[in-house]
Order: C-alpha cells, then sequence, then structure tokens
C-alpha cells in the first residue's frame, strides 16, 4: 500500500454535481422500462400466437438483444437512428431507444414464460364453462401470469436503474457521466469512482431488496 | 435515406476484430473462472453458520449487486494499482473486477442451489461417513450446478457482455476495436453491427451449450 493522497475534501464539493445526475438515470431508466414493457407485451403476445413471419422475427430479435452487449446496441442506435429517421435525435432518444429495446428482448420471455407457466388445465377448464379466448386470458390467464411475472420485472427494473450508467459513453448527463466529467476536471479518479459508486449502492440496494422481499411474498406455493 | 451501405469495406478489417475477440475471450473466460471460484467459497462459508462471516460476505454480496459493473470497473482501474503497489496488466484488472462483480451474483445462484438440494441427501452422505467437506465435492455441488446450470449460463453471457464495457477505460477487446475502425472507416452502422454480431456469435453457443449440459443432466 503506497501513499496515495486521498483528497475526499476536494471530491466532497462534487457530491451535489454528482447526485444531480440522479434526475437523468431515473428519466432514462423510466422511459425505458415503460417502453420496454409496452415492446415485451407485444413480443410475448406475438410469440404466443405463433403467427409466422412475425413469431420467427421477434424471436430472432429476442436473441440478438439478449445475446450483445448493452453498450454495443447503444452505439449501434446511436449511429443508425439518424440514418433510419432521417434527422439527428438527441442523445437522449438514443439511449433510450436502446435501453427500451433491450429491456424489451429480456422482459417478453419474462412474459411469455409468465403467461405459459400458467397451468393448461385453468385453460381448458376456462373454456369448458363457457368464457371465451379473450375473456379467458383477461380473467384467468392474466391475474395469475402477473403475479409470477411481477418478481422477476423488479429485477430487471433493478439492473436496468444500473445499466443506465452504460449511457455515460454517448454523454447523457447522469451520475455515472458526471463522475466521469468531475474525475477529469479534477484528476481525483478514486475519489469521484468511490463517491458515485457509493451512490448507486445507496439507491439500488433498497430497489433489490423490495425485489427479494417481492419474490417471498409473490412465490405461489 | 439515401445512405448505401458499405460493408465490404469493413469487412476487410475482419482480422483486426479478431484480434479483439482475443481480448473479449481472455476476459471472459477469466473473469468466469474467478466468478465461479468466488461464488462457490462464498455461497459454502455463508452457509457454514457463521454469522460474522455471513455478514461480511452479505455485504460484499449485497454492494456488488447494487453497483453498476462499469463503476465496478471504473474504480478497480484507478484503485487496484493503489492497493497492490503496481499497475497490473489491464487485461488481469477487468478480468479481475468482472469476476468480482459478478461472482456476487454467482454466489446467491450457489448458494440458491445447494440449499434446493434435498436435506436427505445431507443425511445419507454424512451417514456414509463422508465429512462435510467431501459431501460437499462428491454429492451437493454437483447436483446444485446441475440444478443451476441454465442461471449459471446466463451469468457467463452476462460476463462476455460486460468485458465490452473495457473498452471504455482502453482495454484491447472486441469493443475497442471497432472503436478504432469505426475512426478510420466512418462506416459507423455498419462496424456496429459486425461487432453486434460477432458478439452474437460468442454467447449464442454459450446459450445453447448450457441448454444442452442442462438437459443431460435432467435426463440422468
Amino acid at each position: 500500500m503506497n501513499n496515495y493522497n486521498w483528497q475526499f475534501e476536494t471530491a466532497i464539493k462534487w457530491i451535489p454535481y454528482i447526485l444531480g445526475g440522479l434526475k437523468m438515470t431515473m428519466l432514462v431508466a423510466g422511459v425505458s422500462m415503460l417502453m420496454g414493457v409496452l415492446i415485451g407485451m407485444i413480443v410475448a403476445i406475438v410469440r404466443i400466437n405463433g403467427k409466422e413471419p412475425w413469431s420467427a422475427i421477434l424471436a430472432s430479435y429476442t436473441e440478438f438483444f439478449r445475446t450483445t452487449p448493452i453498450l454495443t446496441q447503444l452505439i449501434w442506435v446511436f449511429f443508425a437512428l439518424p440514418l433510419l429517421s432521417g434527422f439527428t435525435p438527441s442523445s437522449i432518444a438514443s439511449a433510450c431507444t436502446a435501453l427500451s429495446l433491450n429491456m424489451g428482448a429480456f422482459l417478453g420471455e419474462v412474459f411469455r414464460a409468465g403467461i405459459t407457466s400458467v397451468p393448461e388445465g385453468q385453460r381448458d377448464a376456462a373454456l369448458a364453462i363457457g368464457m371465451e379466448t379473450d375473456k379467458m386470458y383477461r380473467r384467468i390467464v392474466l391475474p395469475q401470469a402477473i403475479r409470477i411475472v411481477i418478481p422477476p420485472v423488479t429485477t430487471y427494473w433493478v439492473s436496468l436503474f444500473k445499466d443506465t450508467s452504460v449511457v455515460s459513453v454517448v454523454a447523457v448527463s447522469e451520475m455515472m457521466f458526471r463522475a466521469r466529467y468531475a474525475a477529469t476536471q479534477t484528476f481525483l479518479y478514486i475519489e469521484m469512482f468511490t463517491i458515485v459508486g457509493v451512490m448507486y449502492v445507496i439507491f439500488t440496494w433498497p430497489q433489490a431488496r423490495l425485489s427479494d422481499f417481492l419474490y417471498e411474498r409473490l412465490r405461489v406455493k | 435515406m439515401g445512405y448505401t451501405f458499405d460493408f465490404e469495406l469493413v469487412l476487410r478489417f475482419i482480422p483486426f476484430l479478431l484480434s479483439g475477440i482475443q481480448g473479449t475471450v481472455i476476459i471472459s473466460v477469466a473473469g468466469f473462472a474467478i466468478a465461479l471460484m468466488i461464488g462457490v467459497i462464498v455461497a459454502v462459508l455463508r452457509l457454514s453458520g457463521n454469522r460474522i462471516v455471513n455478514i461480511l460476505l452479505a455485504t460484499y454480496v449485497d454492494i456488488f449487486r447494487s453497483l453498476p459493473h462499469l463503476v465496478a470497473l471504473f474504480w478497480m482501474f484507478y484503485a487496484v494499482p493503489l492497493l497492490v503497489g503496481f499497475k497490473p496488466a489491464p487485461l488481469s484488472t477487468v478480468s479481475a473486477a468482472l469476476g468480482i462483480a459478478v461472482g456476487a451474483g454467482m454466489s446467491e445462484v450457489i448458494r440458491g442451489g445447494i440449499l434446493s438440494i434435498h436435506a436427505g441427501q445431507w443425511e445419507a452422505s454424512l451417514s456414509l461417513g463422508m465429512t462435510t467437506r467431501s459431501a460437499y465435492r462428491r454429492i451437493i455441488l454437483p447436483q446444485a450446478f446441475g440444478k443451476m446450470l441454465p442461471a449459471i449460463g446466463s451469468l457467463a453471457i452476462s460476463i462476455v457482455k460486460a468485458s465490452a464495457l473495457a473498452s471504455i477505460i482502453g482495454v484491447s477487446e472486441l469493443m475497442y476495436q471497432s472503436n478504432a475502425i469505426r475512426m478510420w472507416t466512418y462506416r459507423r452502422v455498419e462496424v456496429a453491427t459486425v461487432v453486434a454480431v460477432l458478439y452474437f456469435v460468442l454467447t449464442y453457443p454459450v446459450a445453447l451449450i448450457t441448454n444442452l449440459l442442462h438437459k443431460r443432466f435432467l435426463h440422468q
């Protein structure tokens, strides 16, 4: 251990600045989660219905976004979006698009698994007492599926919250970006990353615990 | 949309990209090995019943489950040289950082696996005169691993994906090489597409192999 001159007194002054990035972190995570849930629902419904070619297309979408790094997806969206849309979206929009597509792929699998894990007998029984398909879904299948799906969805929310740190790469001014900026301004790299690390733990840990609690609470016995 | 794609130019750089894959594979394999080691040790220690050890390790697990990989990576990158007194090779720092970060999740998975093994298995092994150690090694852990293969596989994939973050701190791996090619050719979308496909080629077999192994385990 050599004698590093810790300068937390200077670094502490940057805390309000770094903490100011929390709003952007929440915004990016929140928007991406909402969009991700929407995309995930569509993917799950289409894939369960199994109509080709849509089912196959969405299956490859899912596999592709689940197996490639978020950073790669972010860079891809960042450069491809202007070409595809014809105008240059803000880096926040690019970041949200990339994270939404990423979430959509994972949540699609969660929803699909949730819906298909409702026992076959429940559907048969619902149809046998004369329910139509959409009523069966609404009254019997989805209420049970939602209970199964909520815990894993909260897990994905927690990891999304952490993953927003990656969008610092495209200069979205969230917590990690601000920490990196503060570090380059002061050369206090370890101090700044310690501060932002503590912030992430403080904000994420209660959410992770809540997620654990929901797993326990909503478990189907 | 007057853009004409030029994949040919980018494909000429494939050998250069493949040299980056080497870094990605090293980070992933080393990181996974570290994560697995930490995972087993932490899981077994936490179940050993020592309260202080359990609290300490639970804190480690909770911290790294709440910390983005990127922050862990940056922190280790700057802190490790201070802690060990010299600057280790960037590849080893990154592997260690990802191993320690993912090790937290791994220990939870393995702990869950161990806990899910029927108590009768313990009783049977101990009554046969096995020590706790050999019971773990011969009876409990193999079954726990088998049960948890899908989760372990997805953690392995998440390490491969997280290795891309190393490019941000300037470690030469696939993503980093692709950034260089992007600067040279300005074929941004093409480069990003090719890299994404290469990552898919790296991670998809991991998913297939874990599925295969898991199926084989279930048939036993």
